[in-house]
């Protein structure tokens, strides 16, 4: 995928160069507010008249590709019902691509066909609208803090179905506040700001780039990836082969054998010691790569286990009472979440 | 008793003709300035409220004046039809026209105006033409203005008078409508039959207000499940 889109917007002179590989399907974007990601999709989806928008992404941008857009706001036809206004989506497709019923499953919401929009909550509107915009059969999908009103189990419920559908060959570009998110169904992503690409590349990079030059601890978490040994039905939660090491998760996602976490850095303390009987549940053994200046009474270490970082946000009497310092072998552990 | 019946159904046949011709212009022109972006807007919009504040009177004598055979609109028309526009229904049709276009265009305007443009772009990236746009989802979601202009344009045409007087005179069957019936019985100390008149269109006005505020209630609340 090689998109440029250029737009001259008030106060914001959009300039991004999107550069991914052609197999990366599922590409989420971040920012902080005001970097232009909505302007972004709202370009690639042709309308704003005035962008210029030129690349490929499956085939020539601007050209025949059918580009579905979802709004943070849902935007359901509000004389409609929810089950026409996915009927109407779905008579404007130029080809059904994926069947009704598994998109109304997959967004579930079989349950509120006869419902109007305005009696929807704002999670409920959110899964019909992508649920509208999938059964136009677009050819790219953009989405606009598409869960952000969700709870957590629908959300991954959601994400988990889009990306299925990524795997499958939908291309899905998503713009989210939440990092979280876009580490654990994104392989690819790309952060955003005045207007421009910071940086972009293999999700779990980009975020220990963001948190690396982070002015304040702003997004403390790190990605872990790993193989699924495991399912630990009695105890909820999943193991996972890391480095090597066995660690235990409630909500990796998974897709094959393929496990991805997210561990908070608030989360992750460090320990000399390799034996300690502790109540946390997860702990690999790591080597100190780099300990940061304090800022407001908090030191951010970053820790290498063989090719994966992990952040460990500590406080700066810690760092002061144990010296961490760079090489150093030490004993990283976080609780089961 | 013949003259009045003969007046309200010309004034039935007037309001219906001008409201017809008035949604057909008022729709394209009401849509075309909600989303016109240009500095000229705002003076174009005067002109199209301007007979809400011109007297009928000064209306009429220009409406006049542009329908007299010896102007450009008037030999236009009577080259096209044959017949003299001034003093004639089609005259009336006309003027009413321009007198009511404001009651039609303005609710429509608000409407079109305070529409989230999103649902627009929403509905292009679904793959809609401009007219499904329209039709599919703005007429149904604007559909209060749509009765709103529509019945304003007909009540109000119904309640003209000046210049319906200055344009098409008073020709009884040609022109004569209700409000100058009306005025001719008051003129010649006919009360019973001035009564009869004005309480008619009283009750009709109010009916007709009523029906609309009733139909905008239901409007808004008709998406309401």
């Amino acid at each position: 995928m090689e998109v440029l889109v250029k737009a001259e917007l008030p106060g914001l002179a959009l300039h991004a160069s999107l550069s991914f590989p052609e197999q990366a399907n599922f590409i989420g974007v971040s920012g902080p507010s005001g970097a232009g990601k909505s302007s972004l999709l709202r370009c690639l989806a042709g309308l704003n008249k005035k962008a210029s928008v030129s690349g490929c992404w499956g085939g020539p941008l601007p050209g025949k590709a059918r580009v579905g857009l979802v709004f943070q706001d849902s935007l359901l036809f509000p004389h409609l019902s929810v089950g026409q206004n996915l009927l109407l989506a779905a008579d404007f497709a130029r080809q059904q691509i994926y069947h009704f019923d598994e998109v109304v499953l997959g967004c579930q919401c079989s349950h509120l066909m006869t419902r109007m929009p305005d009696s929807l909550s704002g999670g409920e509107a959110q899964r019909v609208a992508i649920a509208r915009a999938l059964l136009n059969s677009p050819d790219i999908l953009l989405l606009d803090e598409p869960v952000s009103a969700m709870d957590s189990k629908l959300k991954h419920s959601v994400l988990r179905y889009l990306s299925s559908l990524a795997a499958k060959g939908l291309r899905v570009l998503m713009v989210s506040h939440d990092l979280r998110e876009l580490a654990l169904y994104c392989e690819y992503m790309a952060w955003l700001e005045r207007g421009a690409m910071i940086h972009q590349g293999r999700a779990g990079e980009v975020i220990a780039a963001i948190t690396e030059e982070a002015s304040e601890f702003e997004f403390p978490f790190s990605v872990l990836k790993g193989h699924l040994s495991a399912t630990l039905s009695a105890h909820a939660c999943y193991e996972i082969s890391c480095e090597h090491y066995h660690i235990y998760a409630r909500h990796p996602y998974i897709e094959g054998n393929n496990a991805t976490l997210t561990v908070d850095a608030r989360d992750v303390s460090i320990d000399r010691e390799a034996a300690l009987s502790s109540s946390i549940v997860n702990s690999i053994p790591c080597s100190v790569e780099h300990v940061s200046e304090p800022r407001e009474g908090q030191v951010m270490v970053t820790l290498k286990a063989g090719h994966q970082r992990l952040f460990a946000l500590i406080s700066q009497l810690s760092q002061d009472r144990l010296g961490f310092t760079p090489g150093e072998a030490v004993t990283a552990r976080f609780k089961l979440r | 008793m013949d003259a009045d019946l003969s007046a309200i159904l010309l004034t039935a046949k007037l309001a219906t003709a001008t409201s017809i011709i008035l949604m057909l212009i008022a729709v394209p022109l009401a849509w075309k300035l909600s989303r016109w972006k240009h500095k000229a807007k705002h003076w174009v919009l005067a002109v199209v409220a301007l007979p809400l504040v011109l007297p009928p009177t000064v209306l009429g004598f220009y409406l006049l004046v542009v329908f007299s055979p010896n102007a450009i609109g008037g030999q236009l028309w009577q080259a096209l039809v044959g017949e003299q526009l001034a003093f004639s229904f089609a005259g009336l049709v006309a003027g009413s026209v321009v007198y009511s276009l404001p009651f039609a265009v303005q609710p429509l305007y608000a409407s079109f105006i305070q529409l989230d443009s999103r649902y627009i772009d929403v509905a292009r990236t679904l793959g809609m033409s401009k007219w499904s746009c329209f039709r599919r989802i703005v007429m149904p979601i604007c559909k209060p203005a749509f009765v709103v202009a529509l019945g304003l344009s007909f009540a109000h045409t119904v309640g003209e008078f000046g210049v319906v007087l200055m344009i098409g005179g008073n020709i009884p069957g040609e022109t004569q409508v209700l409000s100058i019936a009306l005025f001719e019985h008051v003129e010649a100390l006919d009360y019973s039959r001035a009564h009869l008149l004005a309480f008619g269109l009283l009750i009709f006005s109010f009916v007709m207000m009523g029906l609309m505020y009733r139909f905008n209630r239901n409007g808004v609340s008709a998406w309401k499940s």
